[in-house]
């Protein structure tokens, strides 16, 4: 799985080093001619999070993108291994690059804004954060990030069941992870009682970049988050199983 | 029975209601070198997706008594129509990852053919004209150490010296442990090289026997009797 | 080697009359080492089964013999060279009757054209 994870990365290494470094470019750009200049707070952090969504994206389709060529791949599909590890590498690929974005964006919140004039903006000056705190919430955003990259390849996966190169397999896609993921999210909140599950996280995250690191850390505490999170961990080894099958047995190629 | 290496009953191949393969039954022996002869579309490339176990199929089909699919792939080496490579590499870089995914992968044997191919290690895959891909994409099947190769039209589109060239080098790197199914519609340049054929129209075997065999049967050459079978 | 095959034909025929006439017109020479199946099914870009099939039918005429861990040899009995010599003679001349027959010839015309055409080739000096 290494192997293909390591090839994964050879293929999209440029676009990934590109768009980071653009990324981090853009942000320290932004921030020093925002503070010199004193602009609005609120349009600085508006700006500063829709480059972090902008880079999230670009991340996610990179990833999806891989996923799909490495399905349509004869290369790949020739390689005598378990489906399920081509879609294991896939997603650890997705959830690494995306874990690039919030390393960033976290470094972003952590080194920058406490010295800026946007602590006060936010509130934040007396938030105190412990260690744990802190692993919990990376934990659950590497989590959140997998699962719903999982979502993402599944709903490819049936896409590709149903047409692998044309405009009907997109589409089918589309629907089926929008079902997928209102059916998931309505579960764990029925079920678990529980807005805050890694699901939704993953979602939040991704909307609210830096800021929600703070937010996390009064959602997620242990107990409450436990539930949804193995009801999830049970559904993404069902999902895992699911698409195994008809790589091997149903896709044409 | 043993010294079947591919064995082929009763596969089916359906494309959206269209057949692609009816019912093909076909054994391949140890040390063969086969040629699949037929039009386009008559069903070549699909055999040899069944061949490598990329596809689904209905019916049969074994690589050394192994189901084709996940079990078959680490005996078999196939060359498909469709690059082995990725746009981003060179040429070393794609011999590493085949090294990488198979264990069976000969890095001397890679090494020779290609310096016997004129390929330079440094060459980017993207700028390779069809002739030299060609040329990299049979290096990077030969250098395996599989039981069953599966050559899908390695001359089609390709100038006269790289189709000798190809043609060499098949000749000289292959093993005479395994065997080789050679696909193509180019029957003439390529037909003293078999020691079988096979004949695939409309999804379907009608004929399979050996070259000089049909040469002292008929005192016509396998080209000759593609033009009969084929004529339309 | 140069060898232009006629695909119409089982080839291995085709690369033993070859063979043998390489051995008749001495460019192969009795106790000669013959290329491996490998080398010579490379160069003439034929079938390996093709070409162990020639070796073997040339060993069953014992044209060729095989040294045990050495490889393969043209015959060093030049009484079998003679043989060979006399059996390509045969089919030439075979093949020329046959096709002067065909032409309408009777057997006694034909004696005396190739008598003719013998003289004819011959230089003035020796008639």
């Amino acid at each position: 799985m290494m192997k293909l994870f390591k090839y994964d990365w050879k293929r999209d290494s440029n676009t990934i080093y590109s768009v980071l470094a653009v990324l981090v470019i853009a942000q320290l750009l932004f921030h020093w001619v925002g503070t010199a200049r004193g602009w609005d707070p609120m349009i600085r952090l508006a700006v500063s999070l829709m480059m972090y969504v902008s880079a999230m994206v670009v991340m996610v389709i990179t990833g999806s993108k891989g996923y799909i060529k490495n399905l349509k791949s004869y290369q790949r599909r020739l390689v005598p291994i378990h489906p399920i590890y081509h879609v294991l590498s896939s997603l650890l690929f997705s959830t690494l690059i995306m874990m690039a974005v919030f390393v960033i964006a976290a470094a972003h919140g952590l080194l920058l804004i406490p010295w800026s004039d946007l602590t006060a903006f936010l509130e934040l000056g007396n938030l105190q954060l412990t260690a744990w705190d802190v692993i919990i919430a990376a934990a659950s955003g590497i989590w959140g990030t997998f699962f719903v990259m999982l979502l993402i390849y599944f709903s490819m996966t049936v896409g590709a069941m149903v047409n692998i190169r044309g405009k009907a397999g997109v589409w089918v896609g589309i629907i089926v992870f929008i079902i997928l993921s209102n059916i998931i999210s309505s579960i764990s909140e029925t079920v678990f009682r529980q807005a805050g599950s890694a699901t939704n996280f993953g979602i939040v995250q991704i909307e609210s970049g830096p800021a929600a690191v703070p937010d996390t850390v009064t959602v997620s505490s242990l107990g409450t988050g436990l539930g949804g999170f193995l009801f999830e961990l049970v559904a993404a080894v069902l999902l895992l199983w699911l698409m195994a099958w008809p790589i091997r047995k149903k896709l044409e190629i | 029975m043993k010294d079947q290496i591919l064995h082929l009953q009763g596969v089916s191949k359906n494309y959206a209601g269209k057949k692609a393969l009816d019912q093909v039954s076909l054994s391949i022996g140890k040390g063969k070198i086969v040629g699949l002869l037929g039009t386009n579309g008559s069903g070549k490339s699909t055999l040899m997706k069944i061949a490598a176990g990329l596809i689904p199929y209905e019916g049969s089909a074994t690589v050394l008594g192994k189901p084709a699919g996940l079990e078959s792939k680490a005996e078999v080496a196939f060359m498909p129509d469709r690059p082995l490579t990725e746009s981003w590499m060179r040429v070393y870089e794609a011999i590493r990852m085949q090294r990488d995914f198979y264990p069976d992968f000969d890095e001397n044997k890679a090494g020779q053919m290609l310096e016997f191919m004129n390929l330079r290690d440094r060459d980017r895959v993207s700028t390779l004209s069809k002739g030299m891909l060609e040329r990299l994409q049979l290096t990077l099947t030969l250098s395996r150490k599989a039981r069953l190769y599966l050559l899908d039209e390695p001359i089609g589109g390709v100038d006269p010296v790289a189709r000798a060239r190809i043609l060499d080098a098949i000749l000289e790197f292959y093993d005479e442990d395994s065997s080789i199914v050679i696909s193509t519609h180019l029957v003439r340049e390529i037909e003293r090289i078999f020691d079988e054929v096979l004949f695939l129209k409309q999804g379907k075997v009608v004929l399979q026997d050996e070259v000089e065999q049909l040469r002292s049967k008929h005192g016509k050459s396998v080209e000759d009797l593609f033009k009969e079978v084929f004529a339309e | 080697m140069t060898l232009e095959f006629d695909n119409n034909l089982p080839i291995y025929l085709q690369i033993m009359s070859y063979i043998k006439r390489e051995i008749v017109t001495g460019k192969l020479k009795a106790g000669d080492k013959i290329p491996s199946v490998r080398e010579l099914a490379a160069e003439l870009q034929i079938n390996p089964n093709t070409v162990q099939r020639t070796f073997q039918e040339l060993e069953r005429e014992e044209v060729v013999e095989t040294r045990r861990g050495l490889g393969r040899y043209v015959t060093s009995e030049e009484a079998k060279i003679m043989a060979i010599k006399k059996e390509m003679a045969g089919d030439l001349i075979q093949r020329f009757i046959t096709g002067m027959q065909e032409l309408g010839f009777a057997n006694k015309d034909i004696a005396a054209i190739i008598a003719e055409a013998v003289d004819d080739k011959n230089p003035p000096a020796l008639k």
